[in-house]
């Protein structure tokens, strides 16, 4: 429990208080403001047009080889931060295979931009 | 109130008492503790944990920085346009134009459009309120000017960060609408890659400063700032965070002139104010951490006292940060993912390749 601090009681009471002050916004405003229903106010907003077809349509898939990248990516990043925390312990030698990673990292970038400029994105 | 308004008003009402009435059993002790300190030294409140939760680092500080800083932006980018800005509300220069706007949205009807997912399209900038004003917790003003001196901080600011795609996508889903889809979309794109580079370049501080806690980071930048140190990191951050809080060169999950208002054009009265209040509370916090990992926290020459040097440091960082708004244009969705993969993290890894090679150096430049 050291490494918390004596504040990590803290951190719930603050994230109570930031609840407390959106919800009681919230209330204050639904209890203020008039509520007047009407079926073309409800319309969802297409620029004053009646909106066609369905509106959840499906994802676009345009760039998910970046959701992807972001994956691995995201990992990765965390990884670095474990050798990070002690770097001025490992010396020159142990920044090695950290490095070989970050060496690593540059042609799945390369790749994947490449695969994005073919496909047109 | 109509009928039809009733039970959400219940509903939030509610569950507002429930999480009030736990927050003050929490806090039972700490009030009596906080009013007796009051009673016998009222300049020692300062220290107890009651007045950080809820005045300076805290509730207060960043309820009313948000409103000051839409005061300095509109004012800001309207002299740069040549306009004047706000002017009539609340004194010289419409110092109260905020306030004013912030009762405006009290005061308006939420419409809840057709179709839309109710529960989670009310809830989504609750959320994305707490989720933007949570990273301030860790944030230090002075050694002892934190809610919660955690030996994780930066961990804990970037796992919360990661939050606000899903909160984005939620709100973007459940509004029913294709042009706050497409919106949504985007920003989960832009948010997704932008997290890498903002990782990348945080890192060198956590390397220099061999700790996670923010307050030991800070205080490693007594001998030199770490922007001098990492600039190219510090300026990979800069742009990442713009990123990250959708401000203009990379706004097009709201573009207004592509996509009304992005994945938030169906949010009306209040709930859009929560969201506003969002991004203006999430930048407080960028701009925090921006200073705690760059430059230097609340170190700087004796003139002025610590909180005073950290406030003074956020307040130019936000600045640089709102006037971005008035000299950039907005770039495309592929341009800045491009970016983004392309340079910026390239260029974290390069900043981390120089640290590697001159770690023989460093332990005699880092406090």
């Amino acid at each position: 429990m050291a490494v918390l601090g004596d504040g990590s009681f803290w951190f719930l009471v603050y994230l109570l208080l930031l609840l407390t002050t959106g919800l009681v916004l919230y209330s204050v405003s639904f209890a203020l403001a008039p509520r007047v229903r009407s079926p073309l106010k409800e319309e969802t907003f297409e620029s004053g047009q009646i909106p066609p077809g369905g509106k959840r349509v499906r994802l676009v898939m345009q760039y998910f080889i970046f959701l992807l990248l972001f994956m691995i990516f995201d990992v990765v990043s965390m990884l670095l931060f474990a050798w990070g925390y002690a770097f001025f312990d490992y010396g020159p030698a142990g920044s090695a295979y950290p490095v070989l990673l970050l060496f690593f990292l540059v042609p799945p970038i390369y790749l994947t931009l490449k695969v994005a400029r073919q496909v047109g994105v | 109130m109509d009928d039809y308004s009733r039970p959400f008003f219940r509903a939030i009402a509610v569950t507002s008492l429930l999480v009030t009435a736990t927050a003050l059993y929490l806090l039972k002790g700490d009030i009596m503790n906080a009013l007796e300190v009051l009673l016998t030294d009222p300049l020692a409140i300062t220290a107890t944990g009651l007045f950080r939760a809820l005045v300076f680092p805290g509730l207060l500080f960043i309820s009313v920085v948000p409103l000051m800083a839409e005061w300095v932006e509109r004012k800001f980018v309207a002299r740069v346009q040549v306009r004047v800005g706000p002017l009539y509300v609340g004194g010289p220069e419409g110092l109260l134009q905020p306030v004013a706007d912030m009762f405006k949205l009290l005061f308006k009807e939420i419409i809840i459009p057709k179709n839309a997912d109710r529960p989670i399209f009310l809830m989504a900038p609750v959320f994305a309120f707490v989720l933007g004003a949570l990273p301030t917790i860790v944030i230090p003003y002075s050694p002892s000017m934190v809610i919660w001196n955690y030996g994780y901080g930066v961990l804990l600011f970037f796992a919360i960060l990661a939050f606000f795609p899903l909160d984005v996508l939620l709100a973007a889903w459940s509004s029913n609408n294709k042009y706050s889809f497409i919106g949504g979309l985007r920003a989960l794109y832009q948010q997704a890659s932008y997290e890498i580079p903002i990782f990348l370049s945080a890192l060198p501080a956590v390397m220099l400063a061999g700790s996670f806690r923010l307050a030991d980071i800070a205080q490693a930048q007594s001998k030199v700032w770490f922007v001098f140190l990492a600039p190219v990191s510090a300026a990979v951050f800069f742009v990442s965070m713009l990123a990250e809080m959708e401000r203009i060169p990379f706004d097009m999950p709201e573009a207004d002139s592509e996509l009304v208002s992005g994945w938030t054009t169906e949010y009306s009265g209040m709930a859009w104010g929560l969201y506003q209040f969002s991004i203006y509370v999430k930048m407080l916090a960028f701009a925090g951490i921006f200073v705690v990992f760059f430059l230097g926290g609340w170190t700087g020459p004796p003139v002025l006292p610590a909180v005073a040097w950290s406030l003074v440091k956020v307040s130019v960082v936000i600045l640089v940060l709102l006037s971005t708004r008035a000299f950039w244009p907005r770039i495309r969705i592929d341009q800045l993912i491009r970016a983004g993969w392309g340079r910026l993290i390239p260029l974290a890894i390069l900043n981390i390749l120089l640290l590697v090679l001159f770690q023989h150096y460093l332990p005699g430049v880092v406090g």
